[in-house]
């Protein structure tokens, strides 16, 4: 047998992957970019968190001394 | 075979288009899962390694990272993802008579027994036999993937073609 026809059998023996497996490799992709979406969305309301808090905080400030002076 | 336009399709995934993704799927899917097998004997594992490799080249490229040559980075990938997960398993089943074999332009018996030749090689022959067989790498490609000085490649390769031509008993023609 010549080399050729031998690399030709071997080709020819490539197995077949399983069709459910693109639909695996689509679904993880579409995880993948899904949660980088999220932590993408999670680090834009990361600031807004900590303004929210801060006016939260500024407000507790201005109102505590006023509750303690109402009951002196 | 048909040739896909690598910087295209690599251009395309870098913009996070998945159709070019499926694309290079479909072109290689089968070979690399067949090369994965006859690594690790074992479907499930193979299968494994290949949706890994494809979402990990989906996440390389689509974060900016650039690839020179996408079939060699495949076959390299899988390779080494292979290797890695049998040094950490040790699971290996027994591949069923009724494996599905890609093409039909030989009969089953030629292709269980090209496989069984195949399997009989030392593992570094027979991952050289199927790049070369399969992609048509160079040997100098095949060096890389394999990470061996490009005159081992080459004469490993000449090594398991005259076993595999023993043992077909045929003539040596060339």
């Amino acid at each position: 047998m010549i080399e050729k026809q031998l690399n030709k059998l071997v080709l020819n023996s490539v197995k077949a992957a399983p069709i459910s497996l693109w639909e695996r490799v689509k679904n993880d992709v579409a995880k993948s970019i899904a949660d980088e979406l999220l932590a993408k969305l999670d680090e834009q309301k990361e600031p807004r968190k900590q303004e929210s808090m801060d006016r939260v905080n500024a407000l507790i400030a201005l109102n505590v001394p006023k509750q303690y002076s109402k009951g002196a | 075979m048909v040739q896909i336009n690598e910087s295209e399709m690599i251009a395309r995934l870098r913009s996070g288009d998945i159709t070019a993704l499926e694309y290079v799927y479909m072109e290689y899917v089968d070979r690399l899962y067949s090369f994965s097998l006859s690594i690790c004997k074992s479907k499930e594992t193979a299968e494994d390694i290949i949706a890994n490799v494809f979402l990990m080249v989906y996440n390389y490229l689509s974060s900016g990272k650039q690839i020179r040559n996408l079939k060699s980075f495949l076959y390299t990938s899988v390779r080494n993802a292979t290797y890695d997960e049998i040094k950490f398993s040790s699971r290996k089943e027994p591949l069923p008579e009724d494996d599905i074999y890609k093409s039909n332009t030989l009969d089953i018996c030629e292709k269980v027994l090209i496989t069984l030749l195949l399997d009989r090689l030392p593992s570094d022959e027979r991952e050289i036999i199927l790049l070369y067989c399969y992609e048509g790498f160079l040997h100098k490609e095949i060096a890389n993937i394999l990470d061996i000085p490009e005159g081992t490649a080459r004469w490993k390769y000449r090594n398991a073609i005259a076993k595999l031509k023993t043992w077909m008993g045929g003539v040596d023609n060339d």
